[in-house]
Formats: structure tokens, C-alpha cells, sequence
């Protein structure tokens, strides 16, 4: 029977072969990259989206400052090529003078920078304002030199604005009444080619574009394709040669098939339980810590997440500027420390009722890691009220410091200075509701401390301070996966995207 | 009025969840007063009705664009999508049904009753990725999602694919316009399959119990026969008024399909607004759901008097 079953199969594969159904769907250009997006592609207009994939796409066609080169730990310009701190709130940027429009008009001047400054703040499609929320002004200086104003000094300002500060042409905004789709053309090494609203956009390369490489694609098409399974499935049969963000339980799917590779990459998100002092009994800094030592990160980082997660002991990963070495304070899963830390905090007879809340889809495994969480909370006396509220109730719960306790992550989480300003900062936000002198005044003085080395201090001081205080328990960044045709060269970095120009084919 | 009321009492806007994870509490505050959402609910449903009274469903928050347009955009799609699945789910269910009907009791039946009410029971999505997982993972004979290919473009005519390339005569496009149609076709149609071939099976026994059939077999009138002239035509009522019923599920039941597939309908537009809570447009996809509806049940009703005979005869 068996043998019979096979012979079916068989015969269908041929006739499919022999009908020619079997093609790849792409490979007629020699040199079209086909990709996977997860995002939705909801407008084309540059400042109308903010995510790291718009934000990449629009950075390589319209062209931004530059982007932050994981491999090399530093900021490399794309249309500046050189910057300096004028004055602890003054920060100069020079436009490149070698770049030509993708129509041919002439290269981005300050006159554009004011015009794109203008869009993020005041286009009525704009969702951008907050990467220029620490912003006074932007001011010309000469054609091609421009100064940032913030409104007190920021040293951490190029993770704010670097690679998301979109410039697009003050000319072609002039002479078109809806530029973006009458007249998208940048200064980027690719030109925006088509853009399909939730379905995909195609960029070709811009051979103008100084230091082209002859082996990145010619033509690339971000194709938006959301159900995992389904990317799995297009990089298999050809539709896609990049197939992004393969979730661990379809490694395996890939591990095995000659055609393609997988390229791994950490991640610059962090995945964190938030402990809220402003709810019983996470006032109490012991039963925060209580709840840090039942967790075995480890465990569940080997065996739950497949090893595909590097483990965090603070704000500060690998990954983040002014990572400077494990930190000094580190809570390791110690359950019997857990229990005595409870003891200490009144609850010998039993663990301390606590509401727990989760997304569910929002990020890998969320709901299934609470779970666990949830057994090693328990198995040290908590009382765990798990809660899976949809993404809306959960996020607006958040914003308005409504949740106890809950995991989540913070996605570019690059620099330390603005998520943890966000988080745990005296009345920045109410996210977490924490708040402690000390940290503020450790994460006002990183701000203000220009030099690198003294800001990382500063930085590692706050980490610290958090690490021991556990307000937020860093669990894990979790570990890019994607699937690559065998054939195309690319390595991935920390943002997940996809730099056309360091792929080659 | 239940939509815009169950939307608007949830926690959560869409404010909170289209802006970035490190939008500042100020930059969500006017995002909520630029779209009206700090005013108190009952003036924004008071601004619905007003706008809606000028046929002005508002501006989708996510898309930026008018709610009128992106559906009339992306509804050729659904209707698309859920035309071939209704052509699939009719052209196999009447005759499975009737072949049920006619083995009554027998190994057929047995296996038409199996299929349907498998057909039936699973749920669209896992069915879809099976069936990705076969024709399109192992097989290689299908795309798994998506519309058409990068670079095959169609004239646009009338905004269905497969009309518009064969209007044009852009053959590739045709061709692959199908094969794109294949799987959230089929995946759409296996639950139909199920539900049409049982009302049929049973319409036609219905019939087969009718004494002119009983007389037509006296006669001895060929099987072929009495089933084209006697049997079918008596089963049809039943049978339209599933397919009716099905059609007006199926544009609606076609949203989590057209997810899974990135189909891009207004299922797919429906799916994105709920998630961010896209009021204007989730309110103006599930009012034209409400018009399609009713629209195709007016037609069924219509389709009736060319079924029946007898309604064509009474005049009231």
C-alpha cells in the first residue's frame, strides 16, 4: 500500500514536471532577489510608517544619514559622510556632494533635510514626530552642512535619527502634487520601482550610487508574506531566495533541503518581565527578586526556544552600544534563594497572589514562555493568574501603567539611553511605574556625557542599578533566523533587514 | 452600530498600536485628537452617522487613503477568490450529491458523507496550509500565496485578474492568475463541497420519492433521463438556496483564507484593520459585507423564479 502511495506521488510529481508546473515562479532575471516581509506595506508614503523594514527600505532608496554597521560597532553614513558634536546640543552633519538623483536631478542639499524635517513633524500622515522628540531644531548652515539643535544634550541622539530620518526632494515636492507617488526618487543605491499596497515593492539598483557592487541584485522585491509556514514553503519551491524570521518550531523544515542555507543573527529586541511597584506586591524589591531567581532562563532558552535566544542578565547585550562585559550583579535561577527571598517578605505560608499578563503571537512562543514562567513562578509559592488579553487591550493596558506584571519585548533596542528612559525613568512614561532618584539621575548624566567611554560607564552604573532593583527582569534577545537559497551571500545583522548592497549573488 | 460600539468600548485604540513602540505619550495624545478619539463616544458615532448619511465612510487611520477607495480597490479580489471557489464547490458538490442520492446506502454514500462532513469540519486555515504544504511544498505545483508572480502584470479593465487577462489576451497572466487561484480556491470550496453535497444528496431523495417519478420508472423511462428531467429540477430550490446562503459565508469566510494565502482582498484589508483597530475601515468592509449579503439574496430570490416554475406562474 505503502508502495503504491509513493507511486502516485511519483506520478504526479512527474506529470507536474512534465507540464512544466515544477518552474520556479522567479530566476528569470539572473539577478532578481525575491524577499519576505512580515510588515505591512500600508502607504508609500516615506514618513506614514515606522518600522525597521520601512524604515531600511526608504533608507536605501530616498536615501537617510547612514546606518549603524553591526559587524564594525559604529555609524557609516549614507547621504552624510562626516559629523560632529558642535556643543553638548549642537551636532553638525555634512551632505555628501558625490550623489545624483535617481532622475537625474542634483544631489540632497540642506533645502531638503529642512523640507523632510518639515514632513516628519508636520505632514498629516507622519507617524515619525518621536525620532525628533528630543529635537529643538534642525538649521542650515550651507548647501550641504546642517546642525541638529536638541533640546538638552543627547548623546545618544544618532539612535534616535540615523537611519530614520528619511530625506526626500524639497524640488520634486514643489513640482508634484503627490510626489510620493508621482515623482519617488531619491539619492539611495536602489530607486523605488513599484509599491503595491500589502502585497510588495520592487526596487532596482542605482548604478550611480558611488561604490556600487556589480554582485548585489539588480532588481529586489519585498514580498509581503506573513503566515510563517508559508515563507518556509516560497524559499523552498523558489518564490523567495531570502525567506526572514523562520520561528524555531520550522528550523527543522529547512535543515534538511540541499537548496538552502540558514543564516542566523542576533537580535537587537529585548525580551523582559516587567515588574510594576505600583501594585502589591512588586512594591517589595525581594519578591521582585524572589520572581527573578524561579526563573531558569537557561532552560527554557535550551530546550523551549531551541537555543535560539542569547540569554540577558541586564539592559545591556551584546548587541547594545556600551556593552562593556557581564555585569557585576547578576540573578542566576536559584529557587531556594526564591523561596528565602519570599520568607524574608512575609509570604513563609505561601507565595504572594500575582496577575500575570502575555501577548499571544505578538512575539516568538510569547504565550507558551509564559507558561513556563508561570510553573516556575508557582513552583516557588506564587500564585500566578495568567492572562492572555488580545494585543490592543494588552499594549493600551500597558501605556497607561494598568498591568502588574507582564512580558513583552522592546524592539530597537540598539542604544540603552531612550528604551530605558522609556521604561523605568521617573514619569517619562507609566509603562512600569518605577521610580528611583538614582536611576534618573544615572540616565540624565549618560545623556549628558559626550564622551564615549564615560557615557558607557555611566550606562553600566544604570544597568547595574536595574539589574539589582528588577523593575524589568532582561530575559533574552531572541535569535534571527532565515532562510537563504544556496547561491546568494548574505549576512545578516541585529536590525533582521535586509542591506540590498551587502547581498551578493 | 454594534461594530462601531464593540470596537470603540475595548480598551486600546488605534492610536496605541500604529505608533512606534517609543512614540511619546504626547505624540499619542494628538494622534488621538488628530482622529477624533478623545471626543466622547457618542459624538464620534454622531460624526459616523453624519458622514455615513454622505456615503463617506471617513479615511482609513492605517492607510491613509478613503475608506470608499481601498475597498473598491481590493474587492474585485474577494469576488474573484470567491466566484472560481463557488464555481469549484458547485461543479464537484452537485454531482457527488447526486451520485450519494442515486447509491443511496452503499460505498459511495459512505465515502460522499465522509468527504463532507470532513469538509465541513476542518478549519479553513489548517486546511490551507495543508494543502500549501502538498501542492505547493512537496508537489511544487502551486505558488503558496500571493496573486500573480513579480513582473506579470494585467491591464486593468475591470479588476478580476482572470477577466481582465483574458480581455486583454495576456495568456501568461491568465495562466498564472489560475494557478494563484488554485489553492485559496480550493481551500475556500472544500467546505462548501461538504455542505452542497448533502442538501443536494437529500434533495434529490426528497424527489425520488415523488409519485410522477415513481410513474416515470413505470414507464420505463432511462435513469439518465429521470434524473435530468424529474430529479434534478425538483432538487434544484433546496440546492440554490445553499449555494445562496454559502456565497454570502463564503465572501465573509473568506478572510482568514485570504490571510494565509496574503490574498490581497478585502479580507486581507479586514484582517489588518481589526488588528489596529482601524475604525473607519473596519466599519465601511463589514457594511459592504451587510450590502453584499443582502445583494445576493435579493438574486437568489430573483434566480427562484427561473428555477420554479410555479413562481413564475403566480402573480399574486
Amino acid at each position: 500500500m505503502l508502495l503504491k502511495k509513493k507511486s502516485i506521488l511519483a506520478g504526479m510529481m512527474a506529470a507536474a514536471g512534465a507540464v512544466g508546473f515544477a518552474a520556479p515562479v522567479v530566476a528569470q532575471d539572473e539577478k532578481l532577489l525575491m524577499v519576505t516581509s512580515t510588515f505591512p506595506m500600508t502607504s508609500p508614503t516615506p514618513y506614514a510608517e515606522s518600522n525597521a523594514q520601512m524604515y531600511s527600505v526608504w533608507c536605501q532608496t530616498y536615501g537617510c544619514l547612514g546606518r549603524y554597521n553591526y559587524a564594525e560597532k559604529e555609524y557609516q553614513g549614507i547621504l552624510v559622510d562626516d559629523w560632529e558634536v558642535v556643543d553638548p546640543n549642537t551636532w553638525r552633519f555634512h551632505l555628501r556632494e558625490d550623489l545624483v538623483r535617481h532622475d537625474g536631478g542634483s544631489g540632497p542639499t540642506t533645502k531638503d533635510v529642512l523640507h523632510s524635517y518639515d514632513r516628519v513633524m508636520n505632514d498629516p500622515d507622519s507617524i515619525q514626530k518621536n525620532i525628533f522628540s528630543e529635537v529643538e531644531t534642525i538649521r542650515a548652515i550651507d548647501d550641504h552642512t546642517f546642525e541638529i539643535v536638541t533640546k538638552e544634550p543627547l548623546a545618544s541622539l544618532l539612535s534616535y535619527i540615523f537611519d530614520r530620518f528619511i530625506i526626500t526632494s524639497a524640488e520634486l515636492a514643489d513640482a508634484h502634487e503627490n510626489p510620493d507617488e508621482e515623482a519617488a526618487h531619491g539619492w539611495g543605491p536602489y530607486k523605488l520601482k513599484s509599491y503595491m499596497l500589502d502585497q510588495e515593492i520592487a526596487l532596482e539598483k542605482n548604478a550611480d550610487f558611488p561604490g556600487t557592487s556589480e554582485s548585489a541584485p539588480d532588481t529586489a522585491v519585498y514580498r509581503q508574506i506573513r503566515e510563517a509556514e508559508q515563507r518556509v514553503t516560497a524559499l523552498m519551491n523558489g518564490e523567495v531566495q531570502i525567506a526572514r524570521l523562520i520561528p524555531p518550531q520550522l528550523v527543522s523544515r529547512l535543515e534538511g533541503n540541499d537548496s538552502v542555507k540558514l543564516v542566523e543573527s542576533p537580535s537587537i529586541e529585548q525580551m523582559f518581565l516587567a515588574f510594576n511597584p505600583k501594585f502589591e506586591p512588586w512594591t517589595d524589591v525581594r519578591v521582585r527578586q524572589a520572581a527573578a531567581h524561579a526563573i531558569n532562563k537557561d532552560l527554557i532558552i535550551d530546550r523551549f526556544l531551541m537555543g535560539l535566544a542569547d540569554r540577558l542578565d541586564g539592559p545591556l547585550g551584546e548587541q547594545q552600544i556600551c556593552y562593556t562585559g557581564p555585569l557585576d550583579y547578576i540573578i542566576d535561577y536559584d529557587p531556594e534563594e526564591s523561596r528565602r527571598l519570599l520568607a524574608e517578605a512575609g509570604y513563609e505560608d505561601g507565595g504572594p497572589e500575582i496577575e500575570f499578563m502575555t501577548a499571544s503571537g505578538r512575539y516568538i512562543s510569547d504565550r507558551q514562555v509564559s507558561e513556563i514562567v508561570t510553573q516556575m513562578l508557582t513552583e516557588v509559592g506564587f500564585q500566578v493568574d495568567l492572562q492572555v488579553p488580545e494585543y490592543a487591550n494588552l499594549t493600551a493596558a500597558m501605556r497607561n501603567g494598568e498591568l502588574p506584571m507582564y512580558y513583552l519585548g522592546r524592539g530597537l533596542f540598539l542604544d540603552p539611553s531612550e528604551p530605558l528612559s522609556q521604561y523605568l525613568e521617573t514619569d517619562v512614561t507609566q509603562r512600569i511605574g518605577y521610580s528611583n532618584p538614582e536611576l534618573d539621575a544615572l540616565l540624565q548624566k549618560e545623556r549628558q556625557t559626550l564622551d564615549p567611554d564615560e557615557r558607557c560607564q555611566v550606562v553600566r552604573e544604570a544597568a547595574e542599578l536595574i539589574a539589582e532593583e528588577v523593575p524589568m527582569f532582561f530575559m533574552w534577545s531572541h535569535r534571527l533566523v532565515h532562510g537563504v537559497q544556496k547561491g546568494i551571500d548574505w549576512e545578516a545583522s541585529a536590525d533582521g533587514e535586509v542591506w540590498l548592497a551587502d547581498v551578493e549573488m | 452600530m454594534a461594530i462601531f460600539g464593540l470596537l470603540r468600548l475595548a480598551p486600546g485604540d488605534a492610536a496605541d498600536l500604529l505608533l512606534p513602540d517609543d512614540a511619546t505619550d504626547e505624540q499619542v495624545a494628538e494622534t488621538r485628537e488628530a482622529w477624533g478619539l478623545d471626543r466622547p463616544i457618542w459624538i464620534q458615532y454622531g460624526q459616523f452617522l453624519s458622514n455615513l448619511a454622505r456615503f463617506d465612510l471617513g479615511e482609513s487611520y492605517r492607510y491613509r487613503a478613503p475608506v470608499f477607495e481601498l475597498i473598491g480597490e481590493r474587492l474585485p479580489a474577494t469576488l474573484e477568490l470567491s466566484f472560481y471557489a463557488l464555481l469549484l464547490a458547485v461543479v464537484v458538490a452537485v454531482p457527488l450529491g447526486v451520485l450519494a442520492a442515486l447509491k443511496k446506502g452503499k460505498t459511495v454514500d459512505a465515502v460522499v458523507s465522509v468527504v463532507a462532513v470532513s469538509g465541513v469540519s476542518a478549519p479553513s486555515f489548517w486546511v490551507g496550509i495543508l494543502l500549501v504544504l502538498f501542492f505547493s511544498g512537496y508537489l511544487n505545483l502551486f505558488p503558496s500565496s500571493g496573486q500573480l508572480p513579480y513582473g506579470v502584470t494585467v491591464p486593468e479593465i475591470t479588476g478580476f485578474v482572470t477577466l481582465d487577462a483574458l480581455l486583454s489576451g495576456s495568456w501568461d497572466a491568465l495562466y498564472e492568475g489560475f494557478r494563484y487561484l488554485a489553492l485559496p480556491a480550493l481551500t475556500l470550496a472544500l467546505a462548501m463541497i461538504g455542505i452542497i453535497s448533502r442538501i443536494t444528496r437529500a434533495s434529490v431523495i426528497d424527489a425520488g420519492q415523488e409519485e410522477h417519478v415513481f410513474t416515470a420508472v413505470a414507464k420505463g423511462m432511462s435513469r439518465r433521463a429521470i434524473v435530468r428531467r424529474h430529479l434534478l429540477p425538483n432538487a434544484a430550490i433546496p440546492v440554490v438556496t445553499i449555494i445562496g446562503l454559502e456565497l454570502g459565508a463564503l465572501i465573509s469566510g473568506s478572510i482568514i483564507v485570504e490571510v494565509v494565502f496574503s490574498w490581497p482582498g478585502i479580507g486581507t484589508l479586514l484582517f489588518q484593520a481589526i488588528s489596529v483597530r482601524d475604525m473607519p475601515l473596519t466599519t465601511g468592509i463589514v457594511a459592504s459585507y451587510t450590502i453584499i449579503f443582502i445583494t445576493l439574496n435579493l438574486l437568489i430570490d430573483i434566480f427562484y423564479v427561473f428555477v420554479d416554475p410555479r413562481l413564475r406562474g403566480s402573480k399574486g
